[in-house]
């Protein structure tokens, strides 16, 4: 691993922070391993919650994938910053001068990658038990890709965020779900409402507004990522 | 002094409502269920203001602090 | 306990009573003074509660919001600013719950259902939760400097989240189906504007002399800490 040292520019910093994240997940390969299973494993149990019938309607089918990813994301966004403050890692960042606004980018980009590492096979899981027909496979996958970038950023902006808030607070655990959830919704409601436009077997009443959507889905990183670099020096307290 | 006559809503077309004209109750119910409901939790609130602020008063003499800091 | 903080909490306690009173007013011209609505019949007077609680609510987040920006920017007023904003997050809480409540109770002879997903109605619902989440993370946070930093920018993200979440819901709502309640063709009674005016002016003032009172007893329960802790 590099040496911490102070004045290191800004990318440098950043890109110090995404691998001491990467590394620290993937040294125990059972940590990706894990959040992939319990991921598989909700993605079996909906079907059983609503029923097989209900499930091949395309608002559920497309309502399960999201809400699945919703779970993943509460796991990942409660365990950030959490392994650099028990190795006390974040305090030599700081104490070496990293820029903070470079450590919260790092560790947002870590949350985007992180995430698309487990949403991709979740979505081969879905397609294959959801019995997800070919016309909207054919149909969503094009806009797939970006769509889950754009939801893993303004997700992991929000969840980094709110990690520092709560990283000196007790019962994190309740905590983060309780601040995270009502922040999130509305790239929450981007990023299904994109999703199930792009089903031919979903009939909407009005006219697709699908640009709304993506300008949401991008407006919301830009604007919690600005409020983070703003409150930069107030997230990171040493 | 000629005395200005008072405006009544009646001259204006507006209806008043006289409490022998409420006939179906279901509507008060539900009015006095909103404006109740906001008028006690307003109560119940100033009430928590003060409890707060005498239970720190008087704490604050037992325990032989002397004075707070800026307000 | 200085002469100030005691002489402060009294003079707005004082005021707690006429504030009320010119709320009660208010009310009354609302239920017994202006006219029955052509569409809705009597049920609509829950307007006159609701509107302004809704108002009241988003108002004091708001002002939440611009506290903590104040303090962060002014890092001498930061202890103060919190409690400011402390006491307006509390009122703020208290508020959208009633803002939910009355628009259930409004919503249920008026749509046939007690929730609807509308924008300002689901809006205030995540602002409500976030309020929630801000009293829980003071609590759970034990150290009172940290508590503050978190509180602050808490308080600032509520309150740049609600036209976030406005905008979204509102997008959705019109995909879904239509607006369950459309407005009237005709504009308002000017006499239903002129109330709805007076209860909003009532409801500001009496939330004003609430805050005032609570920004007390949360500075006296405060000093009281600091005071034990030996700060």
């Amino acid at each position: 691993m590099a040496t911490v040292t102070s004045g290191q520019n800004w990318f440098a910093s950043c890109r110090l922070v995404f691998e001491y994240s990467v590394r620290s997940v993937f040294i125990r390969k059972a940590s990706w391993a894990g959040t992939l299973a319990f991921a598989a494993c909700l993605a079996i149990l909906f079907p059983f919650s609503f029923g097989t019938e209900l499930i091949q309607k395309a608002e559920i089918r497309h309502g399960a994938f999201w809400a699945i990813n919703e779970f993943v994301v509460a796991l990942t966004v409660g365990r950030l910053f959490t392994t650099e403050a028990e190795s006390g890692i974040l305090e030599m960042m700081l104490a070496a001068g990293l820029s903070r606004s470079a450590i919260l980018f790092g560790k947002i980009l870590f949350v985007v990658l992180y995430l698309l590492s487990v949403q991709l096979p979740l979505l081969a899981v879905w397609i294959v038990f959801y019995n997800v027909p070919n016309a909207a496979l054919f149909s969503v996958l094009p806009t797939i890709f970006p769509l889950l970038l754009l939801f893993n950023l303004g997700t992991g902006t929000i969840g980094a965020l709110l990690a520092c808030v709560t990283a000196r607070s007790t019962g994190r655990d309740l905590l983060m779900p309780l601040l995270f959830y009502p922040l999130q919704l509305s790239v929450l409601l981007a990023a299904v409402s994109l999703a199930t436009y792009t089903d031919p077997a979903v009939v909407m009443l009005a006219g697709t507004q699908g640009s709304s959507w993506w300008t949401l889905l991008t407006g919301v990183p830009v604007v919690f990522l600005a409020l983070g670099v703003l409150l930069s020096q107030a997230l990171f307290q040493e | 002094m000629r005395r200005r006559s008072r405006w009544k809503p009646q001259e204006k077309g507006v209806k008043v409502m006289n409490t022998s004209e409420y006939g179906n109750i279901s509507w008060f119910f539900y009015v006095i269920a909103a404006y109740g409901s906001v008028a006690a939790s307003i109560i119940v609130f100033a009430i928590s203001c003060r409890r707060q602020y005498c239970k720190a008063q008087e704490a604050l003499k037992e325990e032989g602090f002397s004075a707070d800091k800026t307000w | 306990m200085t002469a100030q903080l005691t002489h402060t909490y009294k003079r707005w306690s004082r005021l707690f009573v006429p504030a009320l009173v010119l709320q009660l007013i208010a009310w009354w011209l609302g239920i017994f003074w202006v006219g029955t609505d052509k569409d809705q019949g009597d049920v609509y007077r829950i307007i006159f509660v609701h509107v302004p609680v809704a108002w009241c609510a988003f108002m004091w987040i708001i002002l939440a919001a611009g506290f903590a920006v104040f303090g962060f920017v002014k890092k001498k007023s930061f202890e103060e600013m919190d409690r400011s904003a402390h006491a307006a997050i509390n009122l703020g809480t208290v508020f959208s719950a009633l803002a939910l409540a009355t628009g259930s109770i409004w919503g249920r002879p008026t749509w046939g259902v007690w929730w609807d997903w509308d924008p300002r109605l689901t809006s205030t619902l995540v602002m409500f939760l976030v309020c929630c989440a801000y009293h829980v993370l003071r609590s759970f946070t034990p150290d009172i400097q940290s508590r503050r930093n978190s509180g602050q920018i808490v308080a600032i993200l509520a309150a740049v989240n609600v036209p976030i979440v406005y905008f979204s819901v509102n997008i959705w709502r019109s995909l879904h189906q239509p607006q369950t309640f459309v407005r009237r063709g005709g504009s308002a009674s000017s006499d239903i504007g002129l109330v709805l005016f007076a209860n909003l002016i009532a409801m500001i003032l009496l939330t004003l002399v609430l805050y005032k009172m609570r920004r007390t007893a949360i500075a006296a329960q405060e000093s009281l800490e600091a005071a034990r802790e030996g700060r």
